[in-house]
């Protein structure tokens, strides 16, 4: 390994300071206003427009406008105040910028438990005179960014119906992720406005748990969505034709190098054993129930690594059932990703907290004796609900709920490296 | 500068070595997926009387407690979410005419009762009728609950998701629900014992037990929970600091859910003038009340609803204005109000009763402070502080519900639209206008959490969600959770 001299690391550092602002500055420039905040804007337009309607044009406005929400970022309230001013003046007000004026108006940015509004109020002649201007307004939907420590989140959309997983239908190294399918508690349904939607209820023959663990594998056009102890085979040509039928509780996942693990999901719970505890000498191996599984190779072999229900993760030879390793101190959720960095395989996890706080997601590497923590934890919006490998090692699919707004985020996790 | 990098290599590799130490020896902790077992202990303040939902009174002074407990055992048709939209209940889906005169609703097929016989449209009706016959002209057909009304009910959504439409099965001597919890022992204003019910629709809930002490007083649940005798406990405001300082333990508050107002009672109406009614508005340091007394815990009220619920209580003013409050007492020879009530078992009610007086004085209005009880009930004096819930999740609603508590002259206002924020804004604005009500303060409902209770997530207007805490367990209890009482702690 390379050992940096004092001075090499002085003459990198502003290169890398540079490229780390240059990456923040673009990250602001890409962002840019996004479609909520046009509703906003418009919304306070159409306000002004009402308001100006039903005063006298001839007396001297000063307009303020205030964002009691605090969600708005204060260059969209600048125009949202010119967007104002410029209604009135399109109806033949005079503005004033400052404190000369015959008549102030105040619009002010506030929300109640299920909108946005804009109020504008004003005293008039010894009268306080009140408008409101409801609107709905999209959960911001950010760009996806590339995190110092090379976990790079691509967030694919958002709801607010709880997400138990998602499948894009485009080539998932690519940033376009195509049609989403997506697996709702009740139904699997296809991202596509050309198809309007076409979508298969589950129904009401759900096996009930508080906390559903769903499973979406996509093979070409065909698919399979796994809720519980029910499989829903399908097709994304005739999505509304999926049937679902009960398997008695078995889940398959697919490993490394095409081996797969056989387990069961524990009845209305959510955790998973071992279908076969067994090595094959014919041995009982004892097991512990776990939440998440995912394919790895070690040392060139297929293995597994399971976030076990006691707080443990194991990496399990998948040959000989033996642990090869455990890590404490990690939460439920884990998946892995193949990549051409370190030993080839990466593991995601998430960090110990309930769903009241924000989640974390680091990548680690299992070297052969211990696991290495490769990034910084990526921290999150909210609670990491689902974390799921691909079948083929590509990009993680996750979804976050977030705290803040209550919305549903899923996200395709990518590691990358520069070495 | 060697040296100086040597010693940034010692010192961080001695922060590693600690850092990872730690992660090797820290005991394990409970992952993030929620997990099931134990027994989830709660005391609380009120002495509910009943878990018979037909015996529930919505507007007595212990409805929110005795209504977080029917919840537990007891479901309606229909639930609101936090953004005060209507979600399937035990009806899956619904559909009405255009004149809102005739409602169809799809009861859910597969659920059963806690004694283990199966929900059906004619239960559900029975269920409505014996709440109110009047109300409900409910039929069944099949799995169809039919409602014919002659006049429009647009509401009807929000009418079943609060109030006493609790759908239950009453055989002989007892009565049953489909709720997560179902009850094993239950001793009236002492003690109520529920079991997780293993058939729920929405799943089993993931702690085996929910054992709740009634009647236990502020200062011993929070030494309880300080002892680990108890997961979760009630809070008053005076109290919060000191529950927050116990290692582990969180507090939670809720959005404000509470209106602390003065209403003029019958006696003082006689004589009330809302000009005189805005003289002791303007007296009142709502301020000082929510900062101290409620230990900044709530904020302060000019309007009938909170700020989140409404987004335009920021237009009624809230502060205290003494020159305009004198200049306007000055108008009048005599105080027309003279005498405040409050409800004497409430502690914080006495506190902010004696605030409201000291403030008035200032403004030259003398008024005397008495428990409801000692002047002879709740209309004995000329005003009453009130302390009111704000139950529903939508701000009609809401609003409806405090004018029709209201009622009397204000009746008239309960005619008015509310279905737009303008509209509810100018129907608050008419009630105050009219000086029956002064509102002096919104607060939260507050709880702490001891360090075991996981996913502590109760809606935003505050209530309990029992069913979706789970419990930290010792690692020697774990190992997935059997759901079957294993796991006990």
């Amino acid at each position: 390994m390379k050992r940096w001299t004092l001075s090499e690391i002085w003459a990198r550092t502003p290169r890398v300071v540079l490229a780390s602002f240059l990456i923040l500055f673009l990250s602001i420039l890409m962002a840019g206003r996004c479609w909520g905040d046009e509703v906003a804007t418009n919304s306070a337009r159409i306000l002004a427009a009402n308001l100006a309607q039903g005063l006298d044009h001839r007396k001297k406005v000063f307009v303020e406008v205030l964002d009691l929400t605090r969600e708005m970022p204060v260059a969209d309230i600048d125009d949202a105040k010119q967007m104002i001013e410029a209604q009135f003046r399109g109806h033949g007000f005079h503005v004033s910028e400052d404190s000369s004026y015959d008549l102030k108006v105040r619009f002010t940015l506030s929300r109640d438990n299920a909108r946005w509004l804009w109020i504008a109020d004003y005293e008039n002649e010894g009268t306080h005179a009140v408008l409101m201007e409801p609107f709905e307004r999209l959960s911001l939907d950010a760009e996806s960014w590339l995190s110092r420590a090379h976990l790079d989140r691509e967030l694919v959309f958002t709801g607010n119906s709880p997400i138990l997983d998602f499948a894009c239908t485009g080539p998932q190294q690519s940033k376009e992720c195509g049609q989403v399918l997506v697996l709702y508690s009740d139904r699997v349904m296809l991202m596509s406005s050309e198809k309007n939607y076409p979508h298969a209820s589950i129904g009401e023959d759900n096996p009930p748990s508080r906390d559903l663990r769903g499973k979406l594998r996509l093979s070409g056009s065909e698919f399979e969505a796994r809720i519980q102890d029910m499989n829903c085979p399908g097709n994304l040509e005739i999505v509304g034709m999926t049937r679902c039928s009960a398997t008695g509780g078995v889940w398959r996942f697919s490993g490394a190098d095409g081996v797969t693990a056989s387990t069961l999901i524990t009845a209305n719970q959510n955790w998973f054993t071992w279908q076969n505890s067994r090595r094959p000498t014919g041995a009982a191996v004892k097991r512990d129930g776990f939440y998440s599984i995912a394919g790895l190779t070690v040392n060139g072999e297929p293995a597994w690594i399971s976030s076990g229900t006691d707080g443990n993760a194991r990496i399990v030879s998948n040959k000989s059932s033996e642990i090869l390793g455990t890590a404490s101190g990690w939460g439920s959720e884990l998946a892995t990703v193949k990549t051409n960095c370190g030993n080839g395989w990466q593991i995601l996890a998430t960090r110990q907290r309930d769903r009241t706080e924000p989640d974390a997601i680091t990548v680690y590497e299992w070297n052969g004796t211990e696991f290495r923590a490769l990034t910084d934890p990526l921290e999150m919006d909210g609670s990491v609900v689902v974390l799921w490998s691909n079948e083929d090692g590509g990009p993680a699919r996750a979804v976050v709920r977030n705290l803040k707004t209550g919305n549903y985020e899923a996200y395709l996790l990518k590691v990358g490296c520069s070495q | 500068m060697k040296r100086t990098f040597l010693r940034l290599g010692v010192l961080s590799s001695v922060v590693a070595a600690l850092l990872l130490s730690g992660m090797i020896f820290a005991p394990p902790r409970a992952s993030e997926r929620p997990r099931y077992g134990g027994v989830l202990r709660v005391e609380m303040r009120e002495r509910v009387n009943s878990m018979d939902p037909r015996g529930w009174n919505p507007d007595s002074v212990d409805a929110g407690a005795s209504e977080r407990l029917l919840e537990l055992a007891f479901e309606r048709l229909v639930r609101m979410n936090d953004a005060g939209q209507p979600q399937a209940g035990l009806a899956v889906s619904w559909q009405h005419d255009a004149s809102f005169t005739r409602w169809q609703f799809q009861i859910r097929g597969g659920v059963k009762f806690h004694d283990g016989t199966n929900l059906s449209s004619d239960v559900v009706v029975a269920a409505l009728l014996a709440e109110d016959a009047a109300r409900w002209n409910a039929s069944a057909a099949g799995a169809v609950v039919v409602f014919e009304f002659k006049t429009p009910r647009p509401d009807l959504l929000a009418e079943l998701a609060k109030g006493r439409s609790f759908i239950f099965r009453a055989a002989q001597e007892t009565v049953v629900g489909t709720g997560p919890f179902r009850i094993t022992d239950w001793q009236a204003q002492k003690r109520l014992e529920l079991k997780a019910n293993e058939d729920d629709w929405a799943g089993r809930p993931f702690v085996d037990r929910i054992e709740i002490a009634l009647g236990v007083s502020s200062q011993q649940q929070v030494l309880d929970l300080e002892l680990g005798k108890v997961d979760v406990i009630e809070l008053p405001p005076n109290l919060t600091r000191r529950a927050s300082q116990i290692s582990g333990v969180r507090v939670s508050a809720s959005a404000p859910s509470e209106l602390w107002a003065l209403v003029i009672s019958p006696r003082g109406a006689a004589a009330y003038d809302p000009k005189f009614t805005q003289a002791l508005s303007l007296a009142i340091d709502r301020a000082a009340i929510v900062n101290v007394l409620l230990q900044r815990q709530g904020e302060p009220a000019g309007s009938l609803l909170p700020q989140w619920l409404s987004g335009y209580a920021f237009l009624f003013p809230a502060e205290v204005n003494l020159v305009d409050a004198k200049r306007i007492r000055a108008e009048y020879p005599a105080s027309p109000l003279q005498a405040l009530v409050y409800d004497g078992a409430d502690p914080s009610a006495a506190l902010i009763a004696q605030r409201i007086a000291v403030n008035a004085r200032d403004a030259g209005i003398n008024l005397s402070v008495s428990t409801e009880t000692a002047a002879g009930g709740p209309n004995g004096g000329d005003v009453r502080l009130v302390r009111w819930r704000i139950a529903a999740p939508d701000a009609r609603e809401a609003l409806t519900e405090l004018m029709q508590r209201l009622n009397g002259a204000q009746a008239e206002a309960a005619f008015m639209p509310l279905d737009i924020p303008e509209q509810r804004y100018a129907a608050e604005r008419a009630v105050l206008d009219r000086g029956r009500i002064v509102p002096v303060a919104f607060a939260p409902e507050i709880y702490a959490v001891g360090p075991a209770v996981k996913d502590w997530m109760p809606p935003r207007r505050g209530g309990w969600r029992l069913e979706g805490v789970w419990l930290e367990q010792t690692p020697s209890a774990s190992g997935g959770g059997t759901g079957n009482g294993n796991n006990e702690r």
